[in-house]
């Protein structure tokens, strides 16, 4: 599936081949991205839903410019759960953007409102929330959005719309309240 | 009217051929009044004899009185009857009392049920202002809303059109000029879109059927390796990469009601 990056989660987590004498060490690295909260200047995980975006370095991100994946398509693995976790798989950055399955979508409570999560009808029943982080008046959640679905928050309900020129960029819009 | 003008010209007449004499028969006329007065029951009762126009012995404006009232009627005892009777029939009727307590009775349910009219008019009034102004501010509220709305779309509109512009190092140009020649382009897109999303259902549909038949197959064979190798079953991790998406999607909607629940828990524990 071709999933199309809008935003990216608060935490980064990396990891390395093990062998210290692999020249390809860096190369083969591994990024994990999922949500966090921002506690006294210092972002922490605080997972209520735990789960991650997972990039390898092979398949053409960059982790010295994370801002220059927003808007580009990855082909993905289908999302899956993994030791108890939610894992969506970024296999390869497509050399041209296509037009996406669906979006990775990151929402912050400060921005689009307080998510009401586990009550009844909050998103839409084919979006899936990958990771939720929650604490106090704070919340980040890391959802995998279809294109025309939507999010029901306090403040209302946002519709994910792609751009009718670049269907590969899309954003949450505020459709009513 | 020629009768009074006779009447004061005999008068005047009277007067200037009387005045000399008036002092002296004062006394007179005192004692003759008083004696009138004594024989007037008399006079009432008898049949009053013939007499002459003008007498002497009275005075001249006993004179004029007894024109006015030549039978000498006493209208006073005659008020004072007829004012008796009056009370007897009034104020002394018992019937009279009832009607009268039963006209303020009615006088004050009148004046309360006017004042209850009242009362609810103007609790009417109050209301419907209330209202009206509920129904105002519902209407602030809802275009306060639309605006609010539109700000936040444009403002991120405009947001994201400042992210890309610095990360391509350009500057933010304004608006589309050629609005219409989009709006055609949208509506062709759209077109395109339904179409795709036509489409796209119909190969979900078999996309879905191939994962099951996928999953199915692959549980098989899990099982097939478990009975060849048992060993192979202890393994704690749980592959489900391979799973059906609607197994993911389920595991999905149990971690939100997981979490749903845990902060109830929380809630109810007070912390």
């Amino acid at each position: 599936m071709l999933v199309a990056v809008t935003d990216f989660g608060s935490v980064w987590r990396r990891r390395f081949g093990k062998n210290p004498d692999d020249p390809r060490r860096f190369a083969r690295s591994v990024y994990y991205n999922t949500t966090g909260i921002d506690i006294a200047g210092t972002t922490r995980q605080r997972p209520q839903i735990v789960g991650y975006a997972r990039f390898n370095g092979r398949g053409g991100f960059n982790p010295n410019r994370p801002s220059q994946m927003i808007g580009r398509v990855f082909e993905c693995a289908e999302p899956c759960v993994w030791q108890g976790q939610n894992k969506l798989l970024f296999k390869r950055l497509l050399n041209a953007p296509e037009k996406p399955d669906s979006f990775l979508v990151v929402v912050r409570a400060q921005l689009v409102g307080k998510l009401t999560i586990g009550g009844t009808d909050w998103r839409s029943a084919d979006t899936w929330l990958i990771s939720f982080s929650e604490c106090g008046n704070q919340q980040e959640a890391m959802l995998l959005m279809p294109e025309h679905t939507w999010m029901q928050t306090d403040l209302g309900r946002f519709v994910l719309e792609p751009e009718a020129r670049r269907p590969w960029v899309a954003r949450l819009v505020l459709a009513s309240v | 009217m020629k009768r009074t003008i006779a009447i004061v010209t005999l008068a005047v007449v009277g007067l200037i051929a009387a005045g000399p004499a008036i002092a002296q028969q004062r006394p007179q006329s005192a004692v003759a009044l008083r004696g009138q007065r004594q024989a007037q029951p008399q006079g009432q009762r008898q049949a009053p004899p013939a007499r002459p126009m003008y007498q002497r012995s009275d005075t001249w404006y006993e004179f004029l009185l007894k024109q006015f009232n030549p039978s000498n009627f006493d209208y006073g005892a005659w008020m004072e009857e007829r004012r008796q009777v009056f009370l007897d029939e009034s104020v002394r009727n018992p019937y009279f009392k009832y009607s009268l307590g039963t006209t303020i009775a009615l006088l004050v349910v009148a004046m309360i049920y006017s004042k209850q009219w009242i009362d609810h008019r103007r609790a009417m009034w109050i209301t419907a202002e209330m209202m009206t102004d509920l129904y105002n501010h519902d209407a602030y509220s809802r275009g306060a809303a639309r605006e609010a709305i539109e700000k936040y779309n444009d403002h991120i509109e405009h947001c994201n059109r400042a992210i890309e512009a610095a990360d391509h190092g350009m500057s933010i140009s304004g608006a589309d000029s050629d609005a219409t020649s989009l709006k055609s382009e949208l509506l062709s897109v759209a077109e395109q879109r339904d179409s795709y999303k036509r489409e796209r259902d119909l190969v979900k549909r078999d996309l879905q059927e191939k994962e099951k038949l996928i999953a199915e197959m692959s549980l098989r064979v899990d099982a097939i390796g478990k009975k060849t190798n048992p060993s192979h079953s202890a393994t704690s991790s749980v592959d489900m990469s391979a799973a059906d998406p609607k197994l993911v999607q389920l595991i999905n909607n149990l971690q939100e009601q997981l979490y749903a629940e845990r902060r109830e828990n929380r809630r109810l524990k007070g912390a």
